[in-house]
């Protein structure tokens, strides 16, 4: 086993208290803090994940080895930024107005974050133009993930990617959706770039979208 | 003679032949206590407090009350310290006379008396902590966290029995989601060490009570169906189609009763024709109908209110023409 093994192992388990030391250890015996994010950390999660899509892992076991993984990557932050690394891409994410729920929305971000990605989370209820503020004001967003968990605001979500297009920002973005009633029929209805079942699978299709 | 709404339900629940498949909730008189009352908020989208602390906010137009759980106004913020952090609602203040009245006036030859009893174990310990912080606790703090679902528990059971003795119900309705459309939240195993054990003690005092008991967790609750038979659970309401309620059904042999089956979400879209919406309903009564023991149902109200009385008025016709063309020998 190596120290990328271990590290790895930890954040499967969901072991934050020790994956920090773990990631410093790391960092002592020189190894690249690139290389511990891309080898260590990233493939623990992307496990977790797809074991997430496949029914094997639950939401807490997600949780917890997402915690994990943010223990060890606040460990590797300052040498990152000094190697110079960049995020995989940046999104901004919240549910749409007149929906409050969030622990989807909250795992697809943290996936999201997983995979290297910078997220932007506004939340639940997010009206239309608080996605188009934020786009205008961030432009080098690359993805805007929203979603719904019921029939009655899932409208919310076209209406969202309609204000999008009509402040001229539709081509310079990405739009993921989800949520329970959500379909690829629906998603293909109102024009978004990707649906997924679940927050494994968007954290993957988000890494597609940015790599085109 | 024509069957009363309840024996018809009786008659599913038992086995025997009915008049018509439904849903058993049209035979129930649900009744309002003074705790549902008090956990009850205007629909003005401001967050209010229930009697637990939760905030919580009932959005105009909205589906209903939700938790809105921050870092700043979590009742539970570190389940080691559940004990300081929590004050459990007092049972000692509340006015049973309105709901007793009101169970005293039903014709009980008609239908069931059932007593709302919202907010399950499960669904109590995440409305204390925020999902997030719940989640991980059961993981991570499992002893402590099991202690304050025994305190929850504790407080259930209390309540349960006051509601018996004021409202002497049929049936309990008891909510309780374990799970999403897609899994169950907690690992089957987590929830088998955390959960069942208690609800098997409140599933007892229900059933000291006389009561019926009706679980509704309209979620994915596969993995564990057998252990929901083996708490006593009579009747599980809320079962989606997610489910694979035919394996369900070969799974229990007849050992839970079953409400559910159609697929609300698929068919409450404003352009959702009378067609499809007659076609699921069709699907559901033909596919799960002949396990017996189930109550062909939406799991939970469809939002669209034009879509939800066709689903019922066309169940109630089609109920009962499947049930005299495969009568029960």
């Amino acid at each position: 086993m190596t120290i990328l093994d271990d590290i790895s192992s930890a954040v499967q388990r969901g072991k934050r208290k020790e994956v920090a030391p773990l990631v410093q250890q790391a960092l002592d015996e020189g190894l690249d803090p690139v290389a511990i994010l891309n080898d260590g950390l990233v493939p623990a999660m992307s496990v977790i994940g797809e074991k997430f899509s496949a029914g094997e892992a639950f939401v807490p076991e997600m949780l917890v080895a997402a915690r994990a993984m943010a223990a060890g990557t606040e460990v590797l932050k300052p040498r990152l930024a000094e190697a110079g690394a960049e995020p995989l891409g940046k999104a901004v994410i919240g549910t749409v107005r007149g929906d409050m729920h969030d622990i989807g929305k909250n795992l697809v971000r943290m996936m999201i974050e997983s995979k290297g990605f910078e997220v932007t989370d506004l939340g639940v209820d997010v009206a239309p133009e608080q996605f188009v503020t934020f786009l205008q004001e961030h432009e080098d967003t690359d993805i805007v993930c929203c979603s719904a968990l019921l029939t009655t605001t899932m409208p919310e979500i076209g209406a969202t990617i309609r204000a999008i297009e009509e402040a001229g920002l539709r081509d310079r973005v990405k739009v993921m959706i989800g949520g329970a009633p959500v379909t690829q029929a629906f998603a293909d209805e109102v024009g978004a770039d990707a649906y997924t079942v679940d927050a494994g699978a968007a954290a993957v299709r988000a890494v597609e979208l940015v790599r085109g | 003679m024509e069957m009363t709404p309840r024996e018809n339900m009786m008659a599913i629940l038992e086995g025997r032949q009915p008049e018509y498949y439904g849903d058993f909730q049209w035979a129930v008189k649900l009744m309002m206590d003074p705790v549902w009352k008090s956990d009850s908020m205007p629909k003005d989208g401001l967050e209010h407090k229930d009697s637990w602390g939760t905030v919580c906010v009932n959005p105009v137009g909205g589906a209903g009350k939700h938790p809105v759980i921050t870092p700043e106004n979590a009742v539970v913020t570190d389940i080691e310290k559940w004990r300081e952090q929590l004050v459990i609602p007092s049972l000692d203040d509340k006015d049973w006379s309105d709901a007793a009245a009101k169970a005293a006036a039903v014709d009980r030859s008609q239908y069931f008396v059932e007593y709302f009893c919202a907010q399950g174990l499960f669904e109590r310990s995440h409305f204390l902590m925020g999902m997030e912080e719940a989640f991980c606790a059961y993981l991570e703090e499992p002893e402590a966290m099991y202690e304050m679902l025994t305190a929850i528990a504790d407080y259930k059971k209390r309540l349960i029995k006051e509601a018996a003795f004021h409202l002497k119900p049929d049936v309990i309705f008891f909510q309780d989601d374990w799970g999403s459309k897609q899994n169950l939240f907690l690992p089957p195993d987590v929830w088998r060490e955390m959960i069942k054990p208690l609800q098997t003690e409140i599933a007892q005092v229900i059933h000291e009570c006389g009561m019926i008991y009706v679980h509704h967790a309209d979620c994915i609750c596969e993995p564990i169906v057998e252990d929901m038979a083996e708490i006593g659970i009579d009747i599980w309401q809320g079962v989606i189609p997610q489910n694979d309620i035919l394996s369900i059904q070969e799974r229990l042999g007849g050992r839970m009763a079953l409400i559910g089956g159609i697929d609300g979400p698929a068919i409450d879209d404003v352009d959702t024709t009378d067609a499809e919406i007659m076609a699921e309903v069709h699907r559901c009564v033909d596919t799960y109908c002949p396990a017996g023991r189930f109550f062909p149902g939406a799991p939970a109200h469809l939002l669209r209110d034009p879509n939800e009385h066709l689903v019922e008025a066309d169940l109630r016709v089609y109920g009962a023409q499947w049930a005299r063309e495969h009568p029960i020998r």
